[in-house]
């Protein structure tokens, strides 16, 4: 099993989110969250990639083996745990080429203790960048500022090959994209075959051409037997 | 110890082997200061300084060149700093005397002077006499009157007419005896037609009681000539403990101010980093039609920090422009203030202000104080600013992809500072980017 949420109630402020969530995510699934606006499917899935605005009332959650419940947001994505998000900030001044790179250091001192060098990165990010087809001039653009809906999610793609996660959850990653970009997530997600997915997703459309595993439905903070 | 007195400026004169006149001229300072009061309008608080407890004198042994490396070594600049530092046409002033400066026999080919002041009042005297004070006088406040009257070495600059400075020229500042005080004086002269790029930086071993430096930078921008002034300032900030209490750092009051005439821009560049205590407002008197300046200023502060700083752009002349962008990012207990006074005299001139804070954390401060004078004439200025804190969604976004907070934080204000930081020569950018990255680091 590589996830497991064991009685999690969530809250804002005063406001309880989610109550009493126990779900579980085994290798290699593919995980559709289905929901109407505003069940909790969102908080679900910031509160597991460690969003600390969200308060965690009772509960735990277990990732890849180990209690993961007090860990930060940075050690859980470096565990494996990938979000892309809904809403994605615009950063100005720090490229793409920048930030990817942070990331990528991150994640390997992490996995393996060793540096990236240089050349291993810039190697790996013209991999990514000739499959994502994505002009060179590109990298240097400030991150999301100025960028269509396809292009964050293009941006979100090369986050994703570049980190390989254990785990990527999607929050409606067709949404914004037009035909192209959406075809491109899918064959993206098709092609990593090691990494397990959760997905938001209200388009039909997308949820067939993923061929979601497993379902689970949020109703106002709680899941629907 | 000596107390301040005439009779200690003559001795420093005398052991520069001044000329009479330049003797007349710190006496005269020694006098205006003696009238005047230490001020306090700006948002700093400091224990009293004893100026009479002070060492203003201290003469270490030149090095020569095989020896730069180890001196650099023995003061703890990084690899990077030292490469960018012997890379540059550099005066490297330690205490009261310049130590050693590089190119200087290169740059005398194409009739560049770039010596330390004391050997250009020896060689040059009748440029050093009729520049000195003509931007800054003695008179000018309390702080630029101390300094008229002790200055020791410091960086003198004249670029000929029509010549472009083919290297980078740099200063480098270091206190290294404790209790001394460092007043140094720059002078930097580009004739008609001329171009030069000069950078200072500058810091000071650990120690645990205050220090002062008081320097002077005056900057003669002839017609049509173009002088870029960037500093990047890191001297020691102090220990910082969580009573607020600060142990020692810098007591860092400047006085920076440069003349543009016909058709003359001066850039200013500065990424204020250390100090406990800033006082500086490098400013342009914009005397000539059609001149032009730039401020453009970083200011992190950390722990107990304080930084008064900004600048003031005189518009005398007609059509005169000028730009003013200000970022500073205050945390922990400290407190920043920024001021700009943007004043017009003349018709048809534009200034744009731009000041935006970051405050981290629940007990920092930020103050943005702008003043905008209008004596007459049609001129243009827009004023814009901002502050708040870090968005909390760009936090999680980039620790959501591994980053770490500290990390985040330093490639969040990078990424905003970075019109700024990239007007640095190119030789000090890698080095201020982790300046910035350690000034923001919670270690």
């Amino acid at each position: 099993m590589l996830l497991e949420i064991k009685n999690l109630s969530v809250s804002l402020g005063d406001k309880k989110l989610l109550e009493n969530i126990n779900m579980s995510i085994d290798n290699g699934e593919r995980h559709l969250l289905a929901g109407h606006n505003g069940s909790g499917k969102s908080t679900l899935v910031q509160t597991i990639a460690g969003n600390n605005e969200y308060k965690i009332d009772s509960g735990k959650i277990i990732f890849d083996g180990r209690d993961v419940t007090n860990e930060n947001a940075t050690t859980r994505a470096l565990m494996g745990i990938f979000l892309g998000a809904q809403n994605v900030p615009e950063i100005p001044g720090l490229t793409v080429i920048s930030f990817l790179k942070h990331s990528a250091i991150a994640h390997r001192h992490f996995q393996t203790g060793k540096d990236l060098s240089m050349g291993e990165f810039l190697t790996e990010l013209e991999k990514i960048r000739e499959r994502l087809d994505i002009p060179k001039t590109w990298l240097n653009r400030s991150i999301n500022v100025g960028f269509s809906g396809g292009e964050r999610k293009r941006l979100m793609l090369m986050r994703l090959l570049m980190t390989k996660p254990k785990l990527a959850i999607l929050d409606e990653p067709d949404s914004g994209a037009d035909k192209s970009v959406q075809e491109m997530i899918v064959s993206v997600i098709n092609e990593m075959k090691q990494t397990t997915f959760l997905f938001i997703s209200h388009q039909e459309k997308f949820t067939e051409l993923v061929s979601p595993s497993k379902t689970t439905y949020l109703s106002s903070g709680k899941i629907m037997l | 110890m000596q107390k301040l007195s005439q009779d200690l400026i003559r001795e420093i004169s005398a052991l520069r082997n001044e000329p009479d006149w330049l003797t007349s001229w710190r006496l005269a300072a020694f006098d205006s200061w003696k009238k005047m009061t230490e001020p306090h309008w700006a948002e700093i608080n400091y224990q009293p300084i004893d100026y009479d407890s002070l060492n203003y004198y201290n003469n270490p042994q030149p090095v020569d060149n095989s020896d730069l490396k180890s001196v650099y070594e023995t003061m703890g600049l990084p690899e990077s700093e030292q490469k960018a530092l012997m890379g540059m046409a550099t005066d490297t002033v330690i205490d009261s005397r310049s130590v050693h400066t590089s190119y200087t026999e290169d740059l005398s080919k194409l009739g560049i002077i770039f010596l330390p002041f004391s050997e250009a009042v020896e060689k040059h005297p009748d440029l050093v006499k009729k520049y000195l004070g003509t931007v800054v006088p003695p008179t000018d406040n309390f702080f630029a009157a101390l300094n008229a009257a002790v200055f020791s070495d410091g960086t003198f600059v004249y670029i000929p007419k029509n010549t472009k400075c083919p290297i980078d020229l740099a200063s480098y500042f270091r206190i290294e005896t404790a209790k001394i005080g460092q007043f140094e004086r720059t002078l930097i002269i580009a004739e008609e037609g001329s171009e030069v790029s000069y950078l200072e930086g500058c810091s000071a071993p650990r120690r645990p009681n205050h220090q002062l430096h008081s320097g002077v930078v005056e900057v003669v921008a002839l017609d049509n000539s173009i002088v870029k002034y960037a500093t990047v300032q890191n001297w020691f900030a102090g220990d910082y403990k969580k009573d607020k209490n600060q142990i020692g750092g810098i007591l860092n009051f400047v006085t920076k101010r440069g003349k543009c005439f016909d058709g003359a821009r001066l850039d200013w560049t500065q990424v204020e980093i250390g100090s406990s205590m800033t006082w500086k407002y490098p400013s342009t008197i914009l005397a000539g039609d059609n001149s032009s300046s730039d401020f453009y200023s970083l200011t992190i502060t950390r722990g107990a920090q304080q930084a008064d700083t900004g600048t003031k752009m005189i518009h005398l002349g007609n059509n005169s422009k000028s730009n003013i962008v200000s970022y500073g990012v205050a945390l922990e207990d400290s407190v920043q203030t920024f001021r700009s006074l943007v004043s017009f005299s003349g018709t048809g001139c534009k200034n744009a202000c731009k000041c935006d804070s970051r405050i981290i954390g629940n007990d920092a401060i930020a103050n943005t104080i702008p003043r905008i004078i209008h004596n007459n004439g049609e001129n243009e200025q827009s004023h814009e600013a901002t502050t708040g804190s870090i968005d909390s969604n760009t936090m999680l976004y980039l620790e959501q992809s591994g980053i770490d907070e500290d990390e985040a934080t330093a490639l969040i204000i990078s990424g905003l500072a970075n019109p700024i930081i990239s007007r640095l020569p190119m030789e000090f950018l890698v080095e201020s980017k982790q300046l910035i990255k350690m000034a923001l680091s919670k270690e």
